[in-house]
């Protein structure tokens, strides 16, 4: 059995925070050390879909980005929409992050969907110093049944482990189930890189 | 042919005349001789039309240059046409006498009324006695403006016309359009022509359809009134001066259009083109009698270097040297024209296929290069107007005066039209620079992107006010109305293809506020319900929007007008700018980086090009100038109001 004929269980899992508190680049992190290394060329779709392997069983998480449209505000209840998993992102070095992440669970655990899962993930840990030990953020995620992460996009610590780890603590029961055809190869983004050098061909006249 | 006719009519003219003609031909032979030449070349030309032959020589005096050495000429004309009528001897005799008159003033006097050359072309030798008659009679003084392609161009409104000049473009159509407008018309019938080119060019057109009305007519085509008075129009040089002088001689200029039909020379050595007769002994320049009524107004005396300065003098500059137009081209236009009445009047398909034939049978004319030329002209404006240029008539609401507009009163179509212009009218500021590094989302970089976050606001503003309108009504079947009105207009926003607008409803339908009230969900119809769930379809999250990018790509290469929904590809370039920032900084990544961020942000601006053809109502657009809403807690609020936790359907009302 090839990997094309497996069939799969799609999460949808929402990544949110405040902006330039690095939402993109995590996921980047996490997209450029899987995929991206070959199809540098071209930015596709494939930056969102992540697999894991629970159980001997392929888990497809899609996960899900705002960035760029936290201004969107009448928007977001869209995304959060039908997710299983939410990760809030906030930005150590900022204290007003953290507040703003804090509006973000109180309105998750008010108005989405009650069986949601929620991360709160704390990044760009290597500008903190070693001293603090993120002591409020962890009373808090333990009052309110969080999971928590320490993260750095910058030097990539802890990045794949948190989405690997959020993952598996997703139920299994849900998300619905896709066949893996090759449906992520085609090309629904417009932009290609020619590197400057576009590919002529070669036709036969008669 | 010249040398027989002067032979044949001494001998049986008079000895008077004898001497007359044997004198001119002395004085002159070598000038004559060359305008009968172009006589002949004229008479072939129009061999085909039916009354060529008296109309063609009286205009030829007309045609002739007005210099001294032309008289002679234009004496032979007068005494062959006698000859061709066969007018008795004693009247040609008079008929010289006149002219012998005309000789001694310094310069020719153009005798001819307008009545007696409507009967001339009725081929009535009798009649022709008599207005040989009356030009005894009359020497009344005539206001002949001649007639002359190029005074139609100056037809146009002197405040557009100015302002055209101040822009700096000039008004020129010479051959070079005429072979464009052909090339292109061949490129629609066969491959598919560029949207831009197609819509210059239609725009084009519909300058001179609207502008400029042709003022030389095929010769057996009857006119309408409107048309006449355009011609009038045509002829003013410039509107204040010589309406008056136009008013009084109104019968005579209307006249001269039947005339003027012949002008169909290109070349210059026959239209006397600046020749303007006003009375007796008087023949002067357009210019002169330009400077002259100036003059006679405001008592300036005007050099042709002050012209230039003077804003009355535009028009007589284009006039003069910047236009030039076929007269072929002309014609085309005028028979469009009364041909387009006669298909809007039918509306039937079969006649684009015989229009040739109509053509044929409206104009008489023969000529298979003139017809092609009309036809494709035709083609190119009908199509175009019936389906795509003219703008759909607007639904104007009854109560649209009143104080304060219930927008439920209004048809959704109309709502989703005024909604989109309003909404291209902001997209359409959006600067290319403005979506440059993440520029709208941090604080530092705000003032380079007022547009890209005016729109945003305006879509969340939106959203909100559609919220804030459900909302209002306290009973549950008008809530459920409104939401079905709103699903509609997201239906006709969907079909001008208005994503922003669109995503703005559908967020604003599947807001927390308008999601929890159950029962107002459950009353609404099933065939609504199936078109929200169509709109999530297009506009869902799944792989990276894909069928919302393939339907705005669709739009594109069907060249329809769109507005893009702005965030989708806000993410886009922010993932770009991340990407590549942190990857190499030498110059090469740098000029690679702006490269595909141009790319991408062109995906969006791509559409700016691409206005909506709707008519705006004023009053529907000052509405939805601003959309006032509550806030997202009052609106959870309110929703709790209208239906409160653990209510049971019988408890609402």
């Amino acid at each position: 059995m090839t990997s094309k004929f497996l069939t799969e269980v799609q999460q949808k899992v929402v990544v949110l925070g405040d902006f330039s508190v690095g939402k993109s680049s995590l996921i980047l992190r996490v997209s450029k050390n899987e995929f991206l290394e070959e199809q540098e060329s071209t930015i596709g779709a494939a930056f969102i879909n992540f697999s894991v392997n629970v159980d001997n069983k392929p888990n497809q998480i899609q996960i899900w980005d705002t960035a760029g449209q936290e201004k969107f505000r009448s928007l977001t209840p869209i995304y959060y929409r039908g997710a299983i998993g939410a990760i809030v992102v906030y930005d150590v070095s900022r204290e007003y992050s953290f507040q703003t992440a804090k509006e973000w669970v109180e309105e998750l655990k008010e108005k989405a969907n009650p069986k949601l899962i929620i991360a709160l993930c704390a990044n760009k840990i290597d500008l903190l110093e070693e001293k603090k030990k993120l002591l409020k953020e962890k009373e808090y995620a333990d009052e309110n049944g969080l999971l928590i992460y320490e993260t750095s996009a910058k030097t990539g610590k802890g990045v794949t482990e948190m989405f690997v780890d959020f993952s598996k603590n997703l139920p299994k029961d849900q998300g619905r189930e896709i066949f893996n055809d090759d449906f992520f190869e085609e090309e629904f983004f417009n932009i290609e890189l020619h590197n400057g050098e576009k590919k002529t061909e070669k036709t036969i006249c008669c | 042919m010249s040398t027989t006719n002067s032979t044949t009519s001494s001998q049986n003219d008079s000895k008077n005349k004898k001497n007359l003609v044997s004198r001119l031909e002395t004085r002159n032979k070598e000038t004559r001789e060359q305008e009968l030449e172009k006589l002949r070349q004229l008479q072939n030309r129009y061999k085909n039309q039916k009354q060529r032959s008296t109309t063609n020589q009286i205009l030829n005096i007309y045609k002739t240059p007005s210099t001294k050495n032309d008289q002679s000429s234009r004496l032979d004309y007068l005494r062959t046409l006698v000859n061709s009528s066969k007018i008795d001897t004693s009247k040609s005799k008079e008929n010289s006498n006149i002219t012998t008159n005309t000789t001694k003033t310094t310069r020719t006097i153009s005798n001819i009324k307008p009545k007696i050359k409507k009967n001339l072309i009725d081929h009535n030798s009798q009649n022709q006695k008599k207005t040989l008659k009356k030009l005894e009679k009359t020497n009344s003084s005539l206001l002949l403006i001649q007639i002359n392609p190029k005074i139609s161009n100056t037809s146009l409104n002197q405040g557009h016309y100015l302002t055209r000049f101040q822009s700096g473009e000039p008004f020129i159509v010479d051959d070079n359009y005429l072979k464009n407008s052909n090339d292109s018309t061949k490129g629609m019938n066969g491959k598919a022509n560029s949207h831009f080119e197609h819509q210059s060019r239609v725009k084009q057109l519909h300058k001179y359809l609207d502008k400029e009305l042709p003022t030389i007519l095929p010769s057996e085509m009857a006119l309408p009134k409107e048309m006449l008075d355009c011609c009038i129009q045509d002829l003013d040089l410039s509107t204040q001066i010589l309406k008056p002088l136009i008013e009084q001689h109104k019968k005579e200029l209307r006249s001269l259009e039947s005339m003027a039909q012949l002008y169909t020379n290109k070349k210059k050595e026959f239209s006397a083109t600046n020749e303007v007769i006003i009375e007796e002994r008087t023949k002067i320049n357009t210019l002169k009698l330009f400077q002259n009524l100036v003059y006679r107004n405001w008592s300036k005396l005007i050099t042709n270097e002050e012209i230039f300065d003077n804003s009355h003098a535009i028009t007589l500059i284009d006039y003069q040297g910047k236009t030039h137009k076929e007269i072929s081209f002309k014609r085309g236009q005028l028979i469009k024209v009364l041909i387009k009445k006669k298909l809007n009047s039918k509306k039937k398909k079969k006649n684009f296929e015989n229009l040739q034939c109509i053509i044929q049978e409206q104009t008489g004319l023969v000529n298979t290069e003139h017809i092609k030329f009309i036809k494709v002209n035709i083609l190119d404006e009908i199509i175009f107007e019936n389906k795509k240029y003219k703008p759909p008539i607007p639904k104007i609401p009854k109560k649209i005066n009143w104080k304060y507009l219930n927008i439920f009163e209004i048809d959704p179509e109309e709502t989703a039209r005024q909604i989109s212009i309003r909404e291209f009218e902001t997209f359409s500021k959006i600067d290319l620079t403005e979506l440059l590094r993440q520029s709208w989302n941090k604080k530092s970089l705000f003032k380079r992107a007022p547009n890209a976050r005016y729109m945003i606001k305006r879509f969340n503003t939106f959203s909100f006010w559609c919220c804030t309108m459900i909302l209002q009504s306290q009973k549950l079947t008008q809530r459920a109305n409104s939401i079905e009105y709103f699903i509609t207009v997201a239906d006709h926003l969907r079909k001008f293809n208005n994503f922003n607008c669109l995503m703005a409803i559908v967020s604003a339908l599947n807001s927390n506020p308008i999601q929890r009230l159950k029962y107002t969900m459950d009353e609404i119809t099933e065939v609504m319900a199936q078109k929200l769930l169509s709109f999530d379809n297009l506009l869902s999250s799944e792989s990276s929007f894909k069928n919302y990018r393939i339907e705005l790509k669709r739009a594109y290469d069907r060249k329809e007008s769109a507005i893009p929904f702005l965030g989708i590809h806000l993410t886009d370039l922010t993932f770009l700018d991340e990407t590549r920032s942190k990857e190499d900084k030498s110059e090469k990544g740098k000029s690679h980086k702006m490269k595909v961020m141009i790319l991408a942000i062109m995906e969006i601006l791509k559409f700016q090009t691409h206005p909506y053809n709707f008519k705006a109502i004023p009053q529907i657009q000052q509405y939805f100038k601003d959309y006032p809403s509550l806030n997202e807690e009052q609106l959870y609020q309110k929703s709790l109001q209208r239906e409160p936790r653990g209510v049971t359907f019988e408890e609402l009302d």
